[in-house]
């Protein structure tokens, strides 16, 4: 694992998760601005464990726009798991809730996209950085933030992706701006608990 | 149905055990990430991942 300005660039063998992700970013980002944020950037990461879904945030892009993303999913064997009608997709997306998308005829994983709605949602979007693997590329929000929201979170799994995000990359974060989040998402505890423990 | 004793103060206590070694593991694991070859960990990352979407198709 490679820390640049910027980019981590991975030289493992793609998953059959990573697979998935790949051919659908490679659509969406034809379509829109994303970030993946969550679970799966510690799973990219190389935490040991399996996820049923990848979060991604997109920017709030037109109808017309995601009639067009909706048809180019379709296009390339890819459903809605949660309706089939565009108009409908569409305003459950507005509604600020999240719609899944997965290789036909399948539920997982899936990819579920959001726009964002929250100050932290629309920092993960401006604030990004790049995953390389290969000839292919993920762009993923802010590693410090998404810590610091994992750690809100609070589940087991949650605040074990944390202390795993935080030990892979701890040389590399910038530490300011980790502190700011656990500070505002007020996780100081929980971060003297299992981040800066030695 | 015969009646059990159930100790709720160990079963607690072993929970608070697992998890401790749950975030052992977790800290050597991504200890190994840091200082071992994508190829080396990422194997082993892609046979338990594929294995369990391979589950899950069936």
């Amino acid at each position: 694992m490679k820390f640049q300005e910027g980019k981590i660039i991975l030289k493992k063998p793609l998953t059959e998760l990573d697979e998935f992700a790949i051919s659908i970013i490679k659509i969406i980002c034809r379509h829109a601005k994303y970030a993946v944020v969550s679970g799966y950037v510690a799973i990219l990461l190389g935490r040991s464990r399996v996820s049923e879904d990848i979060d991604l945030f997109i920017e709030e892009i037109s109808f017309k726009k995601f009639k067009q993303l909706f048809s180019d999913l379709e296009k390339n064997e890819f459903w809605f798991v949660n309706g089939d009608d565009a108009t409908e997709l569409y305003s459950i997306l507005k509604d600020n809730s999240s719609i899944r998308i997965a290789v036909h005829g399948r539920g997982v994983p899936n990819v579920e996209i959001k726009f964002p709605s929250e100050e932290t949602d629309f920092y993960s979007l401006n604030n990004t950085f790049r995953i390389i693997l290969g000839k292919n590329e993920i762009i993923a929000g802010s590693l410090e933030l998404n810590i610091a929201y994992k750690l809100r979170l609070g589940s087991q799994k949650d605040i074990e992706d944390a202390i795993h995000m935080f030990e892979v990359s701890k040389e590399h974060l910038n530490m300011e701006t980790l502190s700011y989040f656990i500070k505002k998402l007020k996780m100081e505890n929980r971060a003297a608990e299992h981040l800066w423990k030695k | 149905m015969e009646k059990i004793r159930i100790n709720l103060t160990k079963i607690d206590e072993l929970k608070k055990k697992n998890i401790k070694d749950r975030l052992w593991f977790v800290r050597y694991w991504a200890n190994y990430v840091r200082t071992h070859p994508d190829k080396e960990w990422g194997g082993q990352q892609k046979v338990l991942i594929d294995s369990a979407l391979k589950g899950a198709k069936k």
